[in-house]
């Protein structure tokens, strides 16, 4: 049985300032069926586990929060997940292997769930980085889409193992 | 938005087991610290400033037990990102900057609900180092 006093809830309520209105009211409605906020996370990070496993990354964890690092053929990864008070999640891992940039990220948003996976590497002529995309939808349906991109400078050595 | 009766009806529905929840979100409400939300400008300007800070440097240890050098300044600074998440109405906007062998690439994405909830839209948006930009959009059937 929990200590709090909704009487006590309820005036919090009143005292709210406007600008908090909206998100709090998105807060409330996902807190109605507890305990669900925190267990579409934990599946996805299985799933970001199982996609890493299917690609067979070589990785090792360098690096936390925004940095990474890529030592010759080394791979770095990175993972994270969170999910908000309104029930909005995302879990995300990122690395290179050989020279390609792979970039993952599973969205549960507005009770469905969104993949997508970004591969990203520099052209055999060396002049483009070319960008691939690819979504997959709550219904199971897959997008994809691929662009490139004119360089900037050199690039860095990382980039010659293709 | 809902009225403030709405929010009392939500309170009195809520199961027990989430009354503490409620009770830390509206406290952090009061306090305007969570959940009140960054603006999508203000977002996008906290990770363009994350990315023009020094790269964070790998934990040593994580290093010393893989046997691996401590990497330079310029390979960290050459493969990195930074991301951000905001709202725009009911849109949820998500906004980073990757950093791949030493190119910049600034994508943004989109994501809301239809009204009558059939149909989650995605948006995708990324911009090149050179200034080319693509944009892309789709919608899924919601399950």
């Amino acid at each position: 049985m929990s200590s709090v006093n909704r009487d006590e809830l309820h005036k919090l309520v009143d005292a709210l300032p406007d600008q908090a209105l909206a998100s709090v009211e998105r807060a409330l409605s996902n807190l109605q069926t507890w305990p669900e906020i925190r267990r579409p996370m934990d599946e996805l990070s299985r799933r970001i586990d199982a996609i890493l496993a299917e690609r067979e990354a070589p990785c090792t964890t360098l690096g936390s929060g925004n940095s990474r690092s890529t030592l010759g053929c080394m791979s770095t990864r990175l993972a994270s997940a969170g999910v908000d008070a309104e029930g909005h999640g995302h879990a995300h891992a990122s690395g290179m292997i050989r020279g390609t940039e792979f970039d993952i990220d599973l969205h549960r948003i507005f009770g469905q769930e969104l993949q997508i996976e970004r591969d990203i590497r520099v052209s055999r002529d060396k002049r483009n980085l070319v960008y691939a995309l690819i979504i997959k939808g709550p219904d199971g349906t897959e997008a994809r889409r691929e662009t490139e991109f004119e360089m900037k400078g050199d690039p860095p050595s990382s980039a010659n193992s293709l | 938005m809902a009225d403030r009766n709405t929010f009392h009806k939500l309170l009195d529905s809520l199961p027990d087991g989430a009354l503490e929840a409620a009770e830390e979100i509206l406290r952090s409400a009061q306090t305007g610290k969570v959940p009140f939300r960054q603006s999508v400008q203000q977002m996008r300007r906290n990770v363009r400033r994350r990315m023009a800070l020094p790269p964070p440097v790998p934990p040593m240890e994580h290093l010393q037990k893989r046997g691996l050098p401590m990497p330079s300044r310029d390979d960290l600074d050459a493969n990195r990102y930074a991301s951000g998440v905001a709202w725009e109405g009911e849109t949820r906007v998500i906004f980073k900057i990757m950093r791949i062998h030493r190119q910049e690439l600034q994508i943004e994405e989109r994501f809301s609900i239809s009204e009558d909830k059939s149909k989650l839209r995605y948006s995708h948006q990324v911009l090149g180092a050179k200034g080319k930009k693509d944009t892309f959009e789709i919608g899924f059937k919601c399950t």
